[in-house]
């Protein structure tokens, strides 16, 4: 009995240790992120006509639509495949930008909350937002392929004044 | 009780602990935003309001006028009263939001932020902390009058 105690011990701990290698192996291999094949889409960016930027940053807006009331603001829709630091709130580097533009499996829906305020027309590049009445309401920019939505910005405030 | 048996049973308990922490990896915990009361102040440090215990507010709150951004700090005070540091708090997001989303935004700066108003009138806004998925700290309602547009209302300039 004295002499089964220890070697049974050893035996355990060379199990647990065989035990903890292999699931230790494997848990370094399978952080399970899920993969998605295409499009990763993490912010987005929309540049005016006028060269003026506007972008999201992970839950919230930098800058906001302003349009006049009868006129229209010609927008170019860009994206980033990945947020910057939410302490780093510079616009990501035009570089990491792309368009939907040869992505056409992919389809962009802008949704004015009021639309008796503003109204957009577009494809899944560019758009023109025109202000109808004067006062604010808020834009919805989604991402679908086919009927799953791939992204889905922050509500934009959008002013017509 | 068989000592063969019991480290068997040891055995499977821990490769059963081994298994399921790989499934549900633990988390990295921070800890929740401890705050009692929340100062906003100005970027010079003036201070423009703060709370009560967290249930209600002292002081008339920022100046707003329609389309103007309005920058501002907030700061948060532990139940003694001295104020918290938060630098490297990643994972806290101060927010300030206005009961009528549309009426305005804040706008998160790497040191407070600015905060816009869109719609002239009686507005209503509040401070929130998000930590993570959830909201660690929300203030009651702040009330403030936005004052028209002024001529030079345009969009503003970038961070």
């Amino acid at each position: 009995m004295k002499n089964r105690v220890p070697r049974a011990l050893r035996r355990a701990t060379t199990l647990l240790a065989v035990a903890a290698t292999a699931v230790l192996s494997a848990c370094g291999e399978s952080v399970t992120e899920p993969t998605v094949d295409g499009l990763v889409i993490a912010d987005i960016v929309l540049e005016t006509a006028d060269g003026e930027i506007i972008y999201s940053h992970i839950d919230h807006w930098h800058g906001f639509a302003i349009v006049d009331r009868g006129s229209a603001l010609d927008v170019t829709v860009h994206f980033v495949p990945r947020s910057t630091h939410p302490d780093d709130h510079d616009v990501a580097s035009r570089d990491q930008w792309f368009t939907l533009r040869d992505h056409p499996e992919y389809g962009l829906d802008v949704v004015i909350e009021d639309p008796a305020l503003a109204t957009w027309a577009g494809d899944r590049v560019s758009g023109r937002l025109t202000g109808s009445q004067s006062g604010t309401t808020r834009t919805s920019f989604v991402v679908r392929r086919g009927g799953t939505t791939i992204f889905e910005a922050p509500p934009l405030n959008t002013v017509v004044r | 009780m068989n000592p063969t048996a019991v480290i068997r049973g040891l055995v499977v308990a821990s490769a059963l602990v081994l298994t399921t922490a790989c499934e549900h990896p633990i988390a990295v915990v921070t800890p929740h935003l401890e705050a009692a009361d929340v100062i906003l102040r100005t970027p010079d440090g003036v201070e423009i309001a703060r709370t009560i215990d967290n249930r209600r507010w002292s002081g008339a709150g920022p100046a707003l006028g329609v389309g103007d951004g309005v920058p501002l700090e907030v700061r948060f005070l532990d139940f003694q009263g001295r104020v918290l540091d938060l630098g490297g708090r990643s994972d806290l997001q101060v927010r300030l939001e206005f009961e009528d989303p549309s009426a305005g935004v804040w706008e998160p700066l790497s040191r407070g932020g600015r905060l816009f108003a869109f719609a002239a009138g009686p507005q209503r806004l509040r401070v929130l902390v998000r930590h993570l998925d959830h909201v660690d700290l929300v203030t009651p309602w702040l009330g403030v009058e936005v004052a028209p547009p002024s001529a030079t209302f345009s969009h503003p300039e970038s961070p």
